[in-house]
């Protein structure tokens, strides 16, 4: 129904950036042993570089399709997953934990939990990460196709398979070898398609006044859709969201907000990229100011897109939620912007793909393959074996692709995928670092339990017997009973088992841990007053609260 | 004690220059693939594109895009964002230093 007529320049556009990404990856694997390859590889990395990056490495399909559809779903309560359900996180993550990863020298969330629990916590949680990336990059490569289609015009089905074939080559031909300077390019050609599309749009649609008129009267939305926190009482939810306050702060601000931004490690993995401890603490907290600003360039294209798409939200086919941003790019931008907007999406998505079933290779072939099966082969073995696991990821992908494109808006589907594997791995890791008292096998029931309590609450809203208001209301609440649930049978668990004893766990929990800030007191250039990561989080903090201030009034 | 072999000193001289260049050519090396060089020239050619097509944009163009010439001033905005990024990498060259300060037994990141 929606094809864009892309020309010369916009294809010209596209083709220009994979050059320069390729070339990037081409020369990092040849300069072996020049400080280039150091520089490539993220070892010594500023933190602007590794902030913009953190901060990139999340803006993929979830940000862009999955929070432009709730915006056009939910109205502007969407701005929760950017301000309360993720800043005061970032804030933490780099005040708080980032001492701790970076000085104990972790590699992998599965690395950690084998050392500190044993050998049956790291299995189930190298499982559970395994599926979690195949499904992650599942949505991927669905808004990939979703892009492709926009481009060529082709079935979806069709564009699954083309866009997971790109992904291959785009893997093969090194795409990875230089991941953080990939995402800070991606994330300076998304804003310059992000930009002009909101400001296109809001002229259209009479200004920001226009918009709320429009918005106001809208039947679907209302008034409320133009309220973050009004009608989010307890008992009488009237809000779009569907979900109250204590769902919100706790479900999402506290649970699925600290779960996603302290234990992913493709975020965590950029900070440990920065050269210092300082540029990695402020890594996180230089992410957090673009965050801020970013659901701007995200929520209100939702909301414009549900006052000018004539039957967007519809169940199935062109008018589903996810595709609003992608009618917007069609409805609104000439040859040359179209362009811009759809290599910086096509690069987000791509990223998003590529670096799951990467993740998953690892996963796999390491932390499972070489760990239970066969401990003792040469290394060639592994990557031989890697590369067998890389196109069997890429092929599971396609198959998880058609599980999203079944989801009307695919942000309910991720925010439940959080709710099972990063919500309850949250509640164990922060056992697990401040509790020296938490015991082996108490890591390994406590995090089983939990994931079971999220799965449970999904499908007992999903099958009715359990009202929770809307999917997304269950999500939040799944998350805080796989909290509630892995706490409670973590520590139940260590009351009746034996801890480890306390020199196997030096450099693994807080106070047996020398998170001293040295390099700091070496470099004065790091003790600048700008430099400070309490300042940077503090400002970051309260310029959350003053954004929502504005909305109120 | 100091040499007086002239051909050893010589020699001398010539490792030490053919270390400086071996140096010299791992900065350049590394400036031209520093990440603002990067950034800095594709945002700057991007930006050339969208200003020409803005520049002759048609009226339909135009109108598409709510009666913004959007092709124009984004490729003027992007042009100059580009510029900066440029001109800081300019200004502010990678040292040598920036190159090898790094600890060496952190975990290799990719």
């Amino acid at each position: 129904m929606f094809k864009v007529h892309a020309g010369a320049a916009d294809y010209a556009i596209l083709a220009i950036y994979f050059v320069v990404v390729l070339g990037i990856g081409f020369v990092a694997r040849r300069q072996v042993h020049t400080g280039l390859d150091f520089f490539l590889s993220g070892r010594s990395l500023p933190a602007w570089i590794t902030g913009l990056a953190f901060i990139a490495a999340n803006l993929g399909a979830l940000e862009i399709l999955g929070l432009a559809a709730n915006g056009a779903k939910y109205g502007v309560a969407t701005v929760h997953f950017y301000w309360i359900g993720a800043v005061p996180a970032m804030v933490f993550l780099g005040i708080v934990m980032m001492p701790f990863y970076y000085n104990s020298k972790v590699r992998s969330v599965p690395e950690y939990l084998r050392l500190r629990f044993n050998d049956p916590t790291h299995m189930l949680n190298s499982l559970s990460f395994a599926v979690a990336t195949v499904l992650i990059a599942g949505v991927n490569l669905f808004a990939m196709a979703l892009v492709i289609r926009l481009l060529l015009g082709w079935p979806i089905p069709i564009s699954i398979v083309l866009a997971a074939a790109i992904v291959l080559v785009y893997i093969t031909l090194g795409g990875l070898s230089s991941a953080i300077y990939n995402e800070v390019l991606q994330f300076f050609v998304i804003l310059a398609g992000l930009v002009p599309l909101t400001i296109v749009g809001l002229k259209a649609v009479g200004g920001w006044g226009g918009l709320q008129d429009k918005v106001t009267q809208a039947k679907a939305l209302g008034p409320l859709a133009l309220q973050p926190w009004q009608g989010t009482g307890p008992g009488n939810v009237t809000n779009p969201i569907g979900a109250d306050w204590i769902a919100i702060v706790f479900g999402l601000g506290f649970v699925l907000s600290f779960g996603y931004w302290t234990t992913n490690f493709a975020e965590v993995q950029r900070a440990l990229a920065a050269k210092n401890l300082s540029a990695a603490r402020r890594t996180p907290l230089i992410a957090a100011f673009p965050k801020l600003f970013i659901p701007f360039l995200v929520v209100i294209p939702g909301l414009i897109a549900a006052v000018t798409i004539k039957g967007l939200g519809a169940k199935t086919g062109d008018l589903q939620f996810n595709n609003a941003v992608p009618i917007l790019i069609s409805q609104w931008l000439p040859n040359g912007m179209l362009g811009i907007a759809i290599t910086g999406l096509l690069a987000a998505f791509m990223a998003g793909v590529a670096a799951n079933v990467t993740a998953f290779n690892t996963v796999v072939s390491y932390d499972l393959w070489q760990a239970y099966v066969r401990k003792d082969e040469p290394d060639e073995y592994y990557v031989r074996f890697g590369r067998i696991a890389t196109v069997v990821g890429i092929v599971v992908a396609i198959g998880t692709a058609f599980i999203a494109a079944g989801f009307n808006s695919i942000m309910d589907y991720i925010q439940a995928l959080f709710s099972f594997f990063n919500a309850p791995l949250f509640a164990t890791f922060i056992i697990a670092m401040f509790w020296k008292r938490a015991t082996p096998w108490a890591g390994f029931w406590g995090l089983l339990s939990g994931t079971f309590a999220a799965i449970a609450v999904h499908f007992l809203h999903s099958r009715g017997p359990l009202d929770l208001g809307s999917p997304l209301a269950a999500d939040f609440w799944g998350a805080g009973a796989a909290f509630v649930v892995d706490v409670v049978v973590t520590v139940a668990v260590s009351m009746a088992t034996q801890p480890k004893p306390e020199h196997e766990l030096r450099g693994l929990v807080w106070g047996l841990t020398d998170t001293e800030d040295s390099t700091a007191e070496e470099d004065p250039a790091e003790r600048v007053w700008w430099r400070r990561p309490a300042l940077l989080g503090g400002i970051a903090l309260a310029l959350t609260a003053l954004l929502y201030l504005v909305f109120v009034f | 004690m100091a040499t007086t072999d002239p051909d050893a000193v010589a020699r001398e001289q010539i490792a030490e220059t053919e270390e400086a260049e071996a140096r010299d050519r791992a900065t350049g090396i590394a400036n031209l693939f520093d990440l603002r060089m990067v950034i800095g020239g594709l945002l700057a050619l991007y930006g050339v594109i969208l200003t020409v097509m803005g520049v002759f944009a048609s009226d339909a163009a135009k109108e598409k895009a709510a009666g913004i010439n959007i092709n124009l001033w984004a490729g003027l905005v992007i042009l100059a964002g580009g510029a900066v990024f440029l001109a800081w990498a300019r200004l502010r060259p990678l040292r040598v230093e920036d190159l090898q300060s790094a600890d060496e037994d952190r975990p290799k990141v990719e």
